[in-house]
């Protein structure tokens, strides 16, 4: 009897699986899953970084060279190795790679967002995972109706709100006297 | 036999992989203890403390916020003395003192906070806030460390109270 080793185990339904899958892998990405600048406030997010560098950019948590979403910035990872985190305050240049970094993470969720006509930010997990509506291990950062909230709830929606950016990034520490 | 060895090679298998690499490299990369100095509140001054202290092991017993505070910016004295106040995200806060090495610590069993952290020092009629939050890692050392190595944008000097 011939032996039809492991091969001849492989049936027409498995090929048409692998044959689906060699596909998938090989696809190029999506050329139009891209977010231009006017799509969002590439310029009113100059106000958005301060806020995300006091409320999720600390050197312990996005502030660091290992995450996905990774804020440059005062305080965190510094984008010229001439500087540290102490100095000097944020730079157009770290605001820049911020606004790749919070667009880009997931493009596609984004691109969704968008084009639903950027009514619900829920719809984007670092918007929930900063209320901690979704497992954060940095726990919550933003609350419902806060001034970080405004802020990121402005920019994303429709046009930033710069007072409410100053005020959440202003904050200070609790134990001041 | 050759179950035998099948099974020999699996249990090897899972061994290694409760080895938390990073965690083990962590760990080597503080070397050994400074002679004369046992295991204990004095040892290893400036070190992250979590490394060994996080309830992986190996220090004994596990810390949810510990670190070492130092007199000035360019000094290695320790500041003895001084009051460490910690506060959470839900507004608990405690006050630690800094011990002979500088060191001060609280261990989980005391305090679990909810991140953020915020941190007030207090010393001799001075004192310092610090300026960001903590995100997650109560080990102070995790951040702020020796002396800044060439180019290395995320270096934080050692916790200090004069900027001298």
């Amino acid at each position: 009897m011939r032996n039809r080793g492991s091969l001849g185990r492989v049936t027409p339904p498995v090929v048409g699986v692998l044959v689906a899958g060699i596909v998938f892998a090989c696809s190029s990405p999506d050329p139009d899953a891209t977010i231009a600048p006017g799509e969002l406030d590439r310029a009113g997010f100059e106000s958005v970084t301060p806020m995300l560098n006091r409320r999720c950019g600390s050197l312990d948590c996005h502030g660091s060279r290992f995450r996905n979403l990774r804020i440059y910035g005062y305080g965190g990872i510094r984008l010229a190795a001439s500087d540290n985190p102490e100095a000097p305050q944020t730079t157009p240049a770290e605001a820049a790679l911020d606004y790749e970094a919070v667009v880009g993470l997931e493009p596609e969720a984004m691109r969704s967002f968008i084009a639903a006509g950027r009514r619900d930010p829920s719809k984007l997990t670092f918007y929930r995972k900063a209320r901690m509506e979704e497992a954060h291990k940095g726990g919550s950062r933003i609350a419902p109706g806060d001034a970080a909230d405004r802020c990121l709830v402005s920019w994303l929606t429709s046009t930033v709100d710069s007072s409410a950016c100053r005020l959440a990034a202003a904050e200070g520490n609790p134990l001041d006297d | 036999m050759r179950r035998l060895l099948v099974a020999g090679g699996a249990i090897a298998l899972a061994g290694l992989s409760c080895v938390d690499p990073t965690h083990a490299s962590g760990v080597d990369e503080l070397g050994p203890e400074t002679p004369g100095i046992p295991p204990g509140p004095l040892h290893r001054p400036g070190q992250p403390c979590l490394a060994c202290h996080d309830g992986r092991g190996p220090g004994e017993p596990e810390l949810s916020v510990a670190g070492t505070i130092y007199a000035a910016r360019t000094e290695s004295a320790p500041l003895v003395g001084a009051r460490v106040t910690i506060q959470d995200a839900t507004g608990t806060s405690h006050v630690l003192i800094t011990n002979e090495a500088g060191n001060f610590y609280i261990e989980k069993s005391s305090w679990a906070p909810t991140y953020p952290l915020f941190v007030r020092l207090d010393f001799d009629g001075k004192k310092k806030l610090m300026q960001t939050r903590i995100g997650q890692n109560g080990g102070c050392g995790f951040c702020h460390s020796g002396p800044r190595p060439k180019g290395d944008p995320v270096h934080m000097p050692p916790v200090f109270l004069e900027d001298r």
